[in-house]
């Protein structure tokens, strides 16, 4: 009863904002958002800028803009790049979940940050949720929530290790007893995968390709480990030199030399967080295996490319997308398990 | 060795387990090879194999674990998870007792909001719009003091039979209080015909009203009041009107009707801001104080009584 009275007024949100894709996990409902961090603006003749799109309209929009319209990306690396866009898009994004209710409700969010992110890049997240219509924001990290949402029980004494792949950050992260023993992010993911297609493209084939169009051959024929059957995709990008837009067919082991670079630093991240962890927990990850989560998890061979790096079991997580936004929304639930939101201690 | 090998196979249908084992022996592997390809430990692949879940590690865990090795034996995963998923209930989760948070602090020990406060906000609205309402309904009647005051001393001290300025007050209607007044007091200090021609100036200092028309009796009895410093305020139109005096002190603040008089007396200077000032007659001190010079364009009035430097 008092839940059904709760729902009415409170709303409490899992937002995964992330480089790429923003998630929103909404209590009691599961994920309800899974959008492209993205935002198109429109700029008039008087200088005055209006959002003309957020989230898949505006990714659509990426690269085939007029010169009045402006597609940007408000997050780089895992942190907010563009304050004012970040909190339109959020606003946006709240104000989809949220619509068709008969009132505003009060808005309550657990929001994630990357593990490697300063003070004052954690307080842009906050204040710019606060900013976006939320009443009260609690900031979690991104390792402890993916793992969460994974399923790996943090509080036991075992260690855990969780990597976790994203659009902008790659953390890795060995969990014990609810917090994190070690972990380190850098600034490798998703958009790194395709900065180096798209190099890769220009290098080899003297062409150039788009940032989506590196983003659907990573996704179509991207693989991070040699052994599969070869895979093929046809691409069309503008040839340097001629200027004119030309056909060409790339193959997955193509892919796999373009991917060598940023591959082998989530590798480095891997295997140095292996080093620095105590032997005690260290016995306990290599009997249990490393988690992957996060979008870049789905990279073909991924798993098997960093269990053949350090002999370890590497273990993709169920959904590995939303991981970190369900972890949120177990946060949610925990607090009030707890009574955390029906006390005022 | 496919999906097509394994599945029809009735001995391990429906085993996660027993579908490996079998899938291994088909492959020519021993349960060393496959640990090692896996990278699993032997242990674990047994209790895989002999479907002893509670012995493995959490769900996340084992379908990882069932991929690899269906992977590796070149089998359908989905099968073996669907299968593992259906024999195996996991406990349920346990959420974590305390988290640190990110940007300080613990999860479960310092909420800075309660959430009771949106279940029971609006049950608090309803009570203070309630409170304020009753508040308001009580302070309606502004009128009532200002005409008490008017009448006190010329009641008390002329006819003596109406003491109790309360008992006179409701049956008369603002708007014809003073004159009814006037036939009952001999003479009411704030009759705007009495007031608006006083004979004596020096008289008109200490009770002008009275002095107009009765020069002997009144003077001691109203003594009470210092007639010189009363203000009057007579409403020929509707207006707003704040009256305060040299301590600051409200004498009069609302919206005032047509036809209302209202004697005020208090501290001078008074300070006056009148909302529709054109429909207003003041005096002060029996003296009719002309009000074009602070009316302006929008008919408010903003002065001083006495003005600075009059007296």
């Amino acid at each position: 009863m008092l839940d059904a009275v709760r729902r009415l007024f409170v709303n409490d949100l899992s937002i995964d904002l992330g480089t790429a894709n923003t998630l929103v996990y909404v209590r009691d409902e599961g994920i309800v958002l899974n959008e492209p961090s993205v935002v198109a603006i429109r700029s008039d003749a008087r200088g005055s800028k209006k959002v003309e799109a957020v989230g898949i309209e505006a990714k659509k929009m990426l690269g085939r803009t007029p010169t009045n319209i402006s597609t940007i990306r408000p997050l780089r690396d895992g942190v907010i790049a563009d304050y004012t866009v970040t909190e339109k898009m959020l606003q946006h994004f709240i104000r989809k979940v949220q619509k068709g209710r008969m009132m505003r409700p009060i808005t309550r969010v657990v929001v994630c940050v990357p593990y490697g992110s300063t003070q004052v890049e954690r307080r842009a997240i906050r204040e710019s949720v606060e900013n976006a219509g939320a009443r009260k924001v609690w900031v979690i990290e991104e390792p402890i929530a993916a793992a969460m949402g994974a399923g790996i029980p943090i509080g036991d004494a075992r260690g855990s290790m969780v990597v976790d792949i994203g659009g902008g950050t790659s953390e890795v992260a060995v969990i014990s007893l609810n917090g994190i023993v070690y972990a380190e992010s850098v600034r490798i993911g998703g958009d790194k995968f395709d900065e180096a297609i798209v190099s890769y493209v220009r290098r080899q084939y003297n062409m150039l390709i788009g940032e989506a169009t590196a983003e659907r051959i990573k996704q179509e024929i991207g693989t991070a480990f040699p052994g599969h059957e070869v895979q093929e995709i046809d691409v069309v990008g503008r040839h340097l030199a001629a200027g004119v837009p030309r056909n060409f067919t790339m193959n997955s082991n193509e892919i796999l030399d373009a991917l060598q670079e940023p591959l082998a630093g989530i590798v480095k991240a891997v295997k140095q967080a292996l080093e620095r962890t105590p032997p005690e927990l260290g016995s306990d990850v290599a009997e249990r295996g490393i988690v992957l989560t996060g979008g870049g998890a789905l990279l073909r061979d991924l798993d098997k490319l960093i269990s053949e790096e350090t002999g370890l079991p590497v273990i993709i997580a169920d959904d590995p997308l939303t991981c970190v936004a369900r972890g949120g929304g177990m946060v949610l639930d925990m607090l009030d398990r707890q009574g955390d939101f029906y006390s005022m201690e | 060795m496919n999906a097509e090998h394994v599945t029809p196979d009735p001995a391990v249908h429906g085993s996660p387990g027993a579908t490996i084992r079998a899938a291994r022996i088909r492959a020519g592997l021993s349960i060393e090879e496959l640990a090692s390809g896996t990278r699993l430990t032997k242990q674990t692949l047994e209790s895989m194999e002999s479907d002893a879940f509670d012995q493995l590690l959490e769900p996340v865990y084992v379908r990882g674990y069932f991929r690899k090795c269906a992977r590796i034996l070149e089998i359908p995963e989905q099968p073996l998870i669907d299968a593992y998923d259906r024999l195996y209930t996991p406990p349920p989760k346990v959420p974590p007792q305390r988290l640190r948070l990110a940007s300080g602090g613990d999860l479960g020990s310092s909420p800075r909001v309660s959430s009771r406060l949106p279940i029971f906000a609006p049950l608090a609205a309803i009570v203070i719009i309630s409170v304020l309402w009753m508040v308001r309904q009580a302070s309606t009647p502004t009128t009532a003091p200002a005409t008490v005051q008017m009448i006190e001393p010329g009641t008390d001290a002329e006819t003596g039979a109406i003491s109790d300025p309360t008992i006179l007050d409701p049956p008369l209607p603002p708007d014809t209080a003073v004159p009814s007044m006037s036939t009952n007091a001999a003479a009411p200090p704030s009759d705007p015909a009495a007031t608006a021609a006083p004979a004596d100036p020096a008289a008109a200092g200490t009770a002008p009203a009275v002095a107009t028309i009765e020069p002997v009796a009144p003077a001691p009895a109203a003594a009470p009041t210092p007639v010189g410093t009363q203000l009057v305020l007579e409403f020929d139109a509707i207006s707003w009107a704040r009256v305060e005096d040299a301590s600051g002190k409200s004498l009069l603040s609302g919206v005032i009707s047509a036809g209302e008089k209202q004697t005020l007396d208090g501290k001078p200077p008074y300070s006056l801001f009148l909302g529709n000032a054109p429909g207003v007659r003041v005096t002060f001190g029996g003296q009719p104080i002309d009000l074009k010079a602070y009316v302006k364009s929008n008919s408010t009035a903003r002065f001083s009584i006495p003005a600075a430097g009059a007296n």
